[in-house]
């Protein structure tokens, strides 16, 4: 990928608006940090790229070199070098990971993985991310702990090589070592060339990944972008600047969390 | 026992009665493309085991029932019973299943599970266990599931690269294999890894 260009992108859930007219470039080599208070639509604008089916897109484009991407599935997303580690990764009982792994490992090659192959790249993937390679005859994601899904996504970005990959919340659940481990592989990866978004709400990713660019989403838009610093100020002062100094509303114009969530006001409660 | 059911049709009865200490593994595949009724009885005298799996493809306009009937009648008697199937048509799957603990069979335990896949819109599919319990001290429960495919894991998989068809594929055969794998003649799961192939799975 060298460029992924988002226009005035608007997308919605269950007839909700989350996404308003959103604004982005990605170039190749980026790293982005993505900011924004909670439910103002990040995880989302990462979905809609990926190719959810819950969203629909209903106004704007979205072009990965020239091509219409909003027009390609999902899994043709991925096969064009597009990943997303899953903020909550589904467990998917019957489906030992192994074999998904490898399905997923020979979709995007002319000629089957040999077994011997196959075999050392996913060795040398749980040895990077510190998981026991005997956890690839469990079935995908059933049982494993926090941590535990957060570094087996991170060995599927290993084994898919992707060239444009959202992290959403990579560093939630992770203890201090793994935090580290998981850094120095999203690092080497950067060393070549492959292009990241990430979405944290903890500076400690950002200062051992540091971003080249930081974006700010606030009711379903970018509305302020930035280099590394800004993401620091956030870090250090919340939100609040962006009100005082740049007159930016926090407040949502419509409810733009979670549609599946319960009106509370429907609830009674005040 | 390992049973593969391909062209059966009509009504099936398996019967056993487990002696003292003894234990009963009874793995049933079905792929039959026809009306099928299966009543599994089973007696459990003390101390004895009784584990029966079973998998079942559904095509077409078929009406199949599983029926698995597993009675406690010594006490420390101990039997699973799990049911796995996939409705690809519009016609009607049933899995049925009653655990009766009989008074003076304390210290028994007993649990079933069925899950259901539905294929088409038109799929009829019932998953009802049943526990009736006499005596206390015993462990008793069940698990039931119906469904189409959940999206999320769908949208999951496509997200690695998988087109829809291949992962809807994936979690169908995930669902049936633990029951070929549990085969105890080799040459029996081959068959039924064929016979899966054959109907597009």
């Amino acid at each position: 990928m060298e460029k992924l260009i988002v226009s005035n992108l608007s997308a919605e859930a269950d007839g909700k608006k989350i996404l308003n007219d959103l604004n982005l470039t990605l170039s190749k080599g980026d790293c982005m940090a993505l900011l924004g208070p909670n439910g103002h639509g990040k995880s989302t604008l990462f979905n809609v790229l990926m190719g959810s089916p819950e969203y629909t897109v209903t106004s704007g484009s979205v072009t990965m070199d020239g091509e219409d991407l909003l027009a390609l599935t999902a899994d043709q997303r991925s096969r064009k070098g597009m990943f997303m580690a899953f903020q909550n990764p589904p467990d998917i009982p019957g489906i030992v990971a192994s074999d998904f792994f490898r399905a997923s490992v020979n979709v995007r090659r002319g000629e089957p993985v040999s077994a011997y192959d196959f075999y050392k790249l996913t060795e040398e993937a749980y040895r990077k991310v510190g998981l026991n390679s005997d956890m690839a005859s469990r079935h995908l994601n059933e049982g494993f702990s926090g941590g535990e899904k957060k570094r087996d996504e991170v060995l599927q970005m290993l084994l898919l090589e992707p060239d444009l990959v959202f992290l959403d919340e990579i560093d939630s659940g992770l203890d201090v070592d793994a935090l580290s481990q998981i850094a120095s592989i999203i690092n080497e990866m950067r060393a070549k060339g492959t292009t990241f978004v990430m979405i944290s709400h903890y500076d400690r990713l950002y200062n051992i990944v540091p971003p080249n660019r930081t974006a700010v989403m606030v009711d379903g838009s970018i509305v302020l972008e930035g280099d590394a610093s800004l993401a620091k100020r956030v870090s250090a002062e919340g939100y609040s600047f962006l009100h005082s100094e740049y007159g930016i509303n926090l407040a949502k114009k419509r409810p733009i969390a979670d549609p599946k969530a319960p009106d509370i006001l429907s609830l009674g409660v005040d | 026992m390992d049973v593969l059911m391909s062209r059966s049709a009509g009504r099936t009865e398996i019967a056993y009665d487990v002696d003292e200490g003894r234990e009963v593994v009874l793995t049933l595949m079905d792929l039959s493309p026809s009306d099928l009724d299966v009543a599994v009885r089973i007696n459990l005298a003390r101390g004895s085991r009784a584990v029966v799996r079973i998998a079942s493809v559904c095509t077409g306009k078929s009406s199949k029932v599983f029926d698995v009937n597993v009675r406690h009648e010594g006490a420390d008697s101990y039997s699973r019973a799990d049911m796995a199937g996939i409705n690809q048509g519009s016609g009607e799957l049933r899995f049925l299943g009653t655990s009766y603990i009989a008074n003076g069979a304390r210290g028994s335990d007993t649990r079933q599970d069925g899950r259901v896949t539905n294929l088409s819109p038109d799929s009829k599919s019932e998953v009802s266990p049943v526990l009736l319990i006499n005596d206390n001290d015993v462990k008793a429960s069940h698990g039931a599931a119906l469904g189409a495919y959940d999206p999320e894991a769908i949208y999951y998989m496509m997200s690695r690269g998988l087109t829809e068809d291949e992962s809807k594929r994936l979690i169908t055969i995930g669902s049936l294999m633990p029951v070929v794998d549990s085969f105890a003649d080799r040459s029996l799961a081959e068959e039924a890894k064929r016979l899966l192939g054959g109907i597009g799975l």
